[in-house]
């Protein structure tokens, strides 16, 4: 007998042997994303506050990175008074989320999911971002920090006919939750958005945005549009330019999720579009300092049941 | 698509098969071919005979798990191949490597002093199989038939290489001495 009658004759092992080991030489690793349904299931959308640049019709900002507001304000920390509200009585998850949005929508609109969460964005930790989100009347923005999600509530907000959502909305603000997915810190009714929005304003410093694009042009540099383009007093992005109005409707129609314009005064404004949700956003980017981290920090500190 | 299903467009000699078929084991056929010939083109070319010999195959057959069907069938192709174009066993693929351990269960004889019906080899080697422990018998199965590279047979039967190595080496002593007492000369 030679080899081959042997290598032949192990051809011919029967199957049930055979599949036993195909069953063992097929078993893959879970994949990342499972073990990351199982968190995004858990965890709760934020807030945090857009900021737009106006153009030169020196529309003041609606928070400037510049208000004398100093840190923390006592009131917002020291009265974790809960807001009983029918919306709020439901699942969280449920309201943080239209109620088909799965795990992997979720993973669209958070910028930062976890170590090693799955993002499209990818933004670093020190960075946080957000969207706008419409739930029945009441506009919802989330902001992602670190590992923990804000959501802040905001009624008497209506987008307009175009669904461009305005840039002022931030001021109409009446109540706010803030939450990490597994509890909720929920504000006072009265208690002032705006000086929540305050304390934001003050974590960090506005950095230019051409730190924006060094982070996000490789990925994004065909979606970079330059040209005639402003907001109007609401905050919409208006054009005049009928190539650029026709490309961003391709890049919307394309689902291309971020836009960043160029405008005239060299600020750049990244939008977001959101197809399924139909809603656009504009994204700010802080750097926060140690010491405001610690304040924002101390927000989360009242989180407790 | 279900093995059932794409066995069935077979039967019903519906082109689509072959196409369902690629979509599915594709990769997988690959994988084994390439263990044994380590050459991309060669291993084309097996997979697509294998798609042929599935498709002059069935019907007549109905296999009910089409990857080991499948398996078996490229296996062959590929050793059929490597026969083919390598007089010496002496080249750098798994299969290859793997010859060089198999002598010491059969030396190699350039002039056989007996001819075995390969059937009657294959029934034996089945019945020695069947008695080892599962996880020995995986080891030998992944090494053997598949021709995986000892370190991925190691790690898909979770143990270290080195375990798998001497285990192996045990499999093959004793595949020798019962092949002798069933009345192999070897």
């Amino acid at each position: 007998m030679n080899q081959d009658y042997l290598v032949d004759a192990l051809g011919a092992i029967d199957e049930d042997m055979v599949q036993q080991v195909e069953i063992l030489r097929n078993k893959r690793k879970p994949v990342m994303w499972q073990n990351w349904v199982t968190v995004a299931a858990c965890f709760v959308m934020l807030v945090t506050s857009a900021f737009l640049a106006y153009n030169s019709r020196n529309k003041p900002p609606i928070i400037s990175p510049t208000d004398p507001t100093p840190g923390p304000q006592t009131g917002l920390v020291a009265n974790g008074v809960y807001v009983n509200h029918a919306y709020y009585s439901q699942n969280f998850l449920d309201y943080c989320l239209s109620k088909e949005a799965s795990a992997i929508d979720v993973g669209e609109f958070i910028g930062y999911v976890s170590e090693d969460g799955i993002t499209d964005t990818k933004i670093p930790a020190y960075r946080y971002n957000f969207y706008i989100e419409e739930i029945a009347d009441t506009a919802r923005i989330i902001v992602c920090y670190e590992d923990r999600y804000y959501v802040y509530s905001f009624s008497d907000y209506r987008p307009d006919g175009n669904e461009n959502w305005p840039a002022n909305l931030l001021v109409n603000a009446e109540y706010l939750i803030i939450s990490d997915g597994n509890r909720e810190l929920k504000i006072k009714e009265e208690q002032q958005v705006s000086d929540i929005l305050a304390i934001l304003s003050n974590l960090g410093e506005k950095k230019t945005w051409n730190d924006v694009l060094a982070h996000d042009y490789e990925v994004f540099k065909d979606d970079f549009l330059s040209g005639s383009i402003w907001l109007d007093d609401e905050g919409n992005l208006c054009t005049g330019d009928s190539f650029i109005a026709s490309k961003l409707t391709k890049l919307r129609n394309e689902g291309k999720r971020r836009i960043t314009v160029v405008m005239n005064d060299n600020t750049y404004l990244v939008y977001v579009f959101y197809p399924a949700r139909k809603c656009i956003s504009s994204d700010a980017f802080y750097f926060l300092t140690s010491e405001q981290i610690e304040i924002l920090k101390e927000l989360t500190k009242w989180i407790d049941f | 698509m279900e093995d059932k299903q794409i066995v069935d467009l077979y039967w019903q000699r519906n082109e689509d098969a072959i196409h369902q078929t690629q979509k599915k084991y594709d990769g997988y056929l690959r994988k084994i071919s390439y263990n044994v010939l380590a050459d991309l083109e060669d291993c084309a070319e097996c997979v697509n005979d294998t798609y042929l010999a599935a498709w002059n195959s069935m019907p007549t057959n109905r296999p009910s798990v089409l990857s080991t069907y499948l398996g078996k069938i490229v296996r062959q192709l590929s050793i059929d191949v490597f026969r083919k174009k390598h007089a010496l066993k002496r080249f750098s693929s798994e299969y290859a490597v793997s010859l060089d351990e198999l002598p010491e269960i059969i030396p190699d004889q350039t002039t056989p002093e007996e001819v075995f019906a390969g059937k009657t080899l294959a029934e034996s080697i089945n019945r020695f199989l069947r008695r080892l422990p599962e996880e020995e018998r995986n080891v030998f199965i992944g090494r053997y038939y598949y021709f995986d590279p000892l370190k991925k047979v190691a790690k898909y039967c979770g143990m270290s290489e080195g375990k798998a190595k001497s285990m192996l080496y045990r499999t093959r002593q004793k595949l020798k001495e019962y092949l002798m007492e069933e009345g192999f000369a070897l």
